[in-house]
């Protein structure tokens, strides 16, 4: 027999004005089968579901939420008054459409990641109020599954995978409490005991059969997570709210742009070397190449699509970049690149991009070359581009760098140097503020404190009025060692410059080495004093930290980042490499197609045919039976609702109970009795 | 009676039971389930506890059931200082015959009323007990069977008054039904009032039935069919009251038996020879009422049982 709705259900039946008609006709009011304890221990595991979504919506939507979860608490303890059915029903309508236009107005749509997930979560939060029957607590620990899976849709880090884990040990509880509640009844006797009696100890037998409950799980999980075909690009894009912010580089270079990131201990991306590392001070990660300057700031300029030419001096070291998401195109590759991942392009500028924005965590294969020339031949229009400097600025400057002129460009190169090495130039994180007009002077003569991008800037500003082409570069320098892989933080980012000599090429200058040697060898945190860097991943902290980021990039590598490619390797190595994508499917929906022919088979065969022509007369008179309805009520509730028939039904309904009640009935007699409901049609 | 009632045909039982059933409600004004469920008890053979507040009619229904059912009636008052022998019987040495003869106690009777059962010492209460489930008495080395048919009609004022010994959930058991009067309606009452009361009209009840034709009831009623599906039913209740939080224990074997033969008797009533859902939903209150004992208040709990059969699907 198929379950029928047992209360008036708003979310998983459409509403119809029978459903507000009090009176005889709807179906009789079914019992509370739902105990308290079961109840609460769903509200908190639901609650815990909840949690991350809870600080992502806006906080009213948070409080409806957790006062409708308390609510449904209270009434459970009978510490509230519960409201009748049709008032309550019209409270939940009007709250659905209330809280639907609320965060309307908070995400702009509602068919977005962020509307929603928080429109399930206060759909689900009313489904509680109304929840009375165990089928409703089945359908919300279902859905409670369902939410637990929605946040990896942000975040796909380990925390959120202990969450779920968490969350799903939760709701196979409540399952397991309202399936079997005298095996676990002694647990809840708190009343007797008191609560601190055996502690949390007495938990442990429905902490065991949840636990186990997973663990059956777990096989066909994991064999669905390493067999289900992965396709190498996004089969949908999540639409995500234009009001969010990523931190990372930007395409434009201004005082205290980088600073800015200078005290996140955001990830940025992480780095394995096949081989050995390199060098700190080799750990030049190129981001954007700046070559515009307005007088106030550096741009992207228009980057010719030329491949560049490289020329190498030192055998490529291969390596596994996995980018934290960042929303730019930009893969952050160590200079210089000397072979590409697939479906990435090199600008002639020497950054690799790839098509599409980064929007979730990626894994890119590449190698580098660490001694290296290029843009030997550059042509004289793009080498015209870095020389020009917007007229009037930064007057002093310009007149320092008129002077050498007439020294060899290496010699220049070398003067420009000397003017931080020897003016008692200081790198600091809280440089004084600068004059708008005029900045880079400002800062040469009279501030001289300053971060990277101030040395990059005003550099590549005295090289261009030298007579000499330069840029500022954006990127990351240096690295944290942890293991055998390097983590390289916001904390990193890094503004450089590169200047173009003839003969050799595009030469990287780091004035910020000039000024403190130690930003380039030890990285941001070496800086004594500076300020803003205190706690964090300092002292005994950091010891678990990196341990804990270990952990981040095992999961990155072996969770995260099984793509499609990994797959297909894995299966070349089972044998099953001619397997293409498509294939696999047909053969994985097939699989499950046969796995379900016997729960199908076995459902059919387990209702008998005088069942059957029950139900059936049931669906001919269109009017539900309650399993635990008897043959004469039923038979007064349908005669009530078509009098006319009243004598048919009776007689349909008494003949059902004396074939499943009588001495076993013959197949002809169900035979005919099941022609008979066949037989039977409503009037109109 | 004559003989052609004596000897009636199943058919005939069935209306006799009818007659029966309408002359018990017109002494006891305003009950008439009360009344078919303490006669449907009897024919499934069954002992009737009857449990309510002094005063509601509880003895009158006991007398009026003997007089209909033609059955020989003794009452016995329950009270602290009862003995067992004061209710089996006792043997005295007669000097006559020099030997010890056994004097029949009340017990030694069709239908033994047991007045205020729960004010009796747990000792005589057992001693009844025991009677009713072997219905036999052992005495001095002699087993003696007790007449048939034999039933005992309790009552049992609630055990929150004072001065009662509660009987334990195994001798609750013994009985396969309670039946609660409560308050007549104003209706019945002010009738009752007019009429002045009923104990003597209920003396004065003619039999309908004799003993032989109870028995032949009684058979009749264990022989209406009981299909597969209805004993998943049975089945389906007692195991959910054996799973249920809020009972201290489920319904037992014993309980599960009483329940289908109670549901027979009842579809007998009913003048139907097989027994529907219906039947046994009817018949379950007072049959699992005072074998569910609430878990927390350690009293019957009809609430659980009225929930059972709300919630346990009809197979």
């Amino acid at each position: 027999m198929t379950p029928e709705p047992r209360a008036l259900s708003l979310l998983t039946r459409p509403i119809t004005l029978r459903s507000f008609r009090s009176g005889g006709r709807a179906p009789p009011p079914l019992p509370a089968a739902l105990s308290t304890v079961p109840l609460l221990g769903l509200l908190a595991a639901l609650a815990l579901c909840m949690a991350p979504d809870l600080t992502r919506m806006p906080p009213w939507g948070a409080l409806l939420v957790l006062a409708l979860l308390a609510y449904r608490a209270a009434v459970a303890l009978r510490r509230a008054p519960a409201l009748p059915g049709a008032a309550q029903s019209l409270v939940l309508l009007l709250l659905v459409v209330l809280t639907g236009w609320g965060l309307t107005r908070a995400f702009e749509t509602l068919l977005g990641r962020d509307g929603g997930t928080a429109i399930l979560v206060v759909l689900l939060a009313l489904k509680t109020v109304e929840t009375r029957s165990g089928r409703d607590l089945q359908m919300l620990v279902l859905l409670g599954f369902f939410l637990t899976v929605t946040h990896f849709f942000f975040v796909q880090d380990t925390l959120t995978a202990v969450h779920a884990l968490l969350s799903m040990l939760a709701l196979c509880a409540v399952l397991a409490v309202s399936e079997q509640p005298t095996a676990f009844a002694e647990i809840f006797k708190a009343q007797n005991q008191g609560f601190g009696g055996r502690g949390f100890g007495r938990f442990r037998p429905l902490l065991r059969s949840s636990a186990t409950l997973l663990l059956q799980a777990l096989p066909l999980a994991a064999a669905l997570f390493v067999l289900f075909p992965r396709p190498d690009s996004p089969l949908w894009q999540m639409p995500v709210s234009g009001n969010q912010s990523s931190s990372g580089l930007s395409d434009s270079v201004n005082p205290g742009g980088i600073s800015s990131l200078a005290l996140s201990d955001e990830v940025a991306f992480r780095a394995q070397f096949d081989g050995a590392v390199p060098p700190p001070s080799a750990l030049y990660w190129r981001g954007p190449v700046m070559e515009v300057f307005d007088g106030a700031a550096w741009r992207i300029g228009p980057s010719p699509r030329a491949l560049p030419q490289v020329v190498s001096s030192s055998p490529p070291q291969s390596y596994t970049l996995t980018v934290e998401p960042h929303e730019r195109a930009w893969v952050l590759a160590l200079d210089a690149p000397g072979s590409l991942p697939a479906g990435t392009t090199i600008t002639q500028n020497l950054q690799v991009i790839k098509p599409t924005r980064i929007g979730a965590r990626t894994r890119f294969r590449l190698s580098a070359v660490t001694t290296f020339q290029y843009g030997l031949n550059a042509d004289g229009a793009w080498l015209g581009r870095n020389l020009e400097l917007p007229v009037g600025s930064n007057p002093r400057l310009r007149e320092l760098a008129a002077g050498w002129l007439k020294l060899p460009p290496a010699e220049r190169v070398r003067a420009g140097l000397n003017v931080f090495r020897q003016g008692g130039y200081a790198y600091t994180l809280n440089p004084p503020l600068l004059s708008t007009v005029n900045g880079l002077d400002d800062f040469v003569f009279r501030s001289k404190r300053g971060f990277c991008e101030h040395y990059a800037s005003a550099y590549a500003f005295m090289m261009r009025a030298a007579g000499i082409p330069a840029r500022v570069v954006t990127g990351y320098q240096g690295a944290e060692a942890n293991g055998n892989y390097l983590i390289v933080r916001q904390a990193n980012a890094h503004a450089w410059t590169e200047v173009w000599l003839p003969g050799q090429g595009w030469i990287r200058v780091d004035p910020t080495a000039t000024v403190s040697p130690d930003r380039i060898e030890q990285g941001v945190r070496a800086i004594p004093n500076a300020p803003g860097l205190s706690g964090g991943t300092f002292g005994l902290f950091k010891g678990l930290s990196l341990r804990l980021d270990a952990l981040q990039n095992l999961w990155n590598t072996w969770v995260i980042g099984y793509d499609g490619d990994q797959q297909r390797q894995l299966f070349a190595k089972l044998g099953l490499g001619e397997f293409g994508s498509f294939k696999l499917t047909l053969v994985g929906a097939l699989v499950l197609l046969l796995a379900g022919v016997p729960m199908l088979l076995r459902r059919k065969a387990r209702a008998e045919p005088l069942v059957r022509a029950y139900e059936l007369l049931s669906r001919r008179l269109k009017l539900p039976r309650a399993p635990q309805e008897p043959g004469s009520a039923y038979a007064v509730r349908a005669a009530a609702q078509h009098p006319g028939q009243a004598a048919a039904i009776e007689a349909l309904v008494g003949e059902y109970q004396t074939l499943r009640y009588g001495p076993e009935p013959s197949a002809e007699q169900v035979q005919a009795f099941m022609g008979r409901v066949r037989g039977f049609k409503l009037e109109r | 009676m004559t003989a052609t009632q004596l000897n009636t045909a199943p058919a005939d039982l069935s209306a006799l039971a009818v007659t029966a059933l309408t002359q018990l409600s017109s002494v006891i004004l305003g009950k008439s389930g009360q009344v078919r469920l303490s006669l449907a008890c009897l024919l499934a053979g069954g002992h009737l506890l009857l449990e309510d507040v002094p005063g509601v009619g509880k003895t009158t229904l006991a007398q009026a059931l003997a007089a209909t059912l033609g059955l020989q009636f003794a009452r016995m008052q329950f009270t602290s200082d009862l003995l067992p022998a004061d209710l089996l019987g006792v043997s005295i040495y007669e000097p006559q015959g020099r030997e010890f003869r056994f004097h029949e106690g009340p017990i030694f009777t069709q239908l033994l009323l047991a007045d205020e059962v729960n004010r009796a010492t747990p000792k005589t209460q057992s001693a009844l007990l025991e009677a009713m489930e072997e219905r036999q008495v052992s005495e001095g080395g002699t087993t003696r069977p007790l007449p048939t048919p034999f039933f005992v009609i309790a009552t049992q004022n609630p055990a929150s008054q004072l001065g009662t010994f509660a009987l334990p959930e195994s001798q609750l058991d013994r009985f396969l039904m309670t039946v609660s009067l409560g308050y007549p309606d104003p209706r019945a009452e002010r009738e009752l009032l007019l009429a002045g009361g009923r104990r003597e009209a209920a003396r004065g009840l003619s039999p309908v039935l004799s003993p032989q034709a109870l028995l032949g009831a009684q058979q009749a009623a264990a022989a209406v069919h009981v299909s597969g599906a209805l004993a998943d039913y049975v089945l389906a209740l007692v195991s959910a009251s054996r799973t249920h939080p809020e009972v201290q224990a489920g319904l037992s074997p014993r309980a599960a038996l009483g329940l289908l033969s109670a549901a027979r008797a009842w579809a007998w009533l009913s003048g139907r020879n097989l027994a529907l859902p219906e039947d046994v939903r009817a018949v379950f209150p007072s049959v699992a009422a005072h074998r569910l004992l609430g878990r927390s208040s350690g009293a019957p709990s009809p609430e659980v049982a009225a929930s059972l059969i709300a919630s346990v699907p009809i197979p």
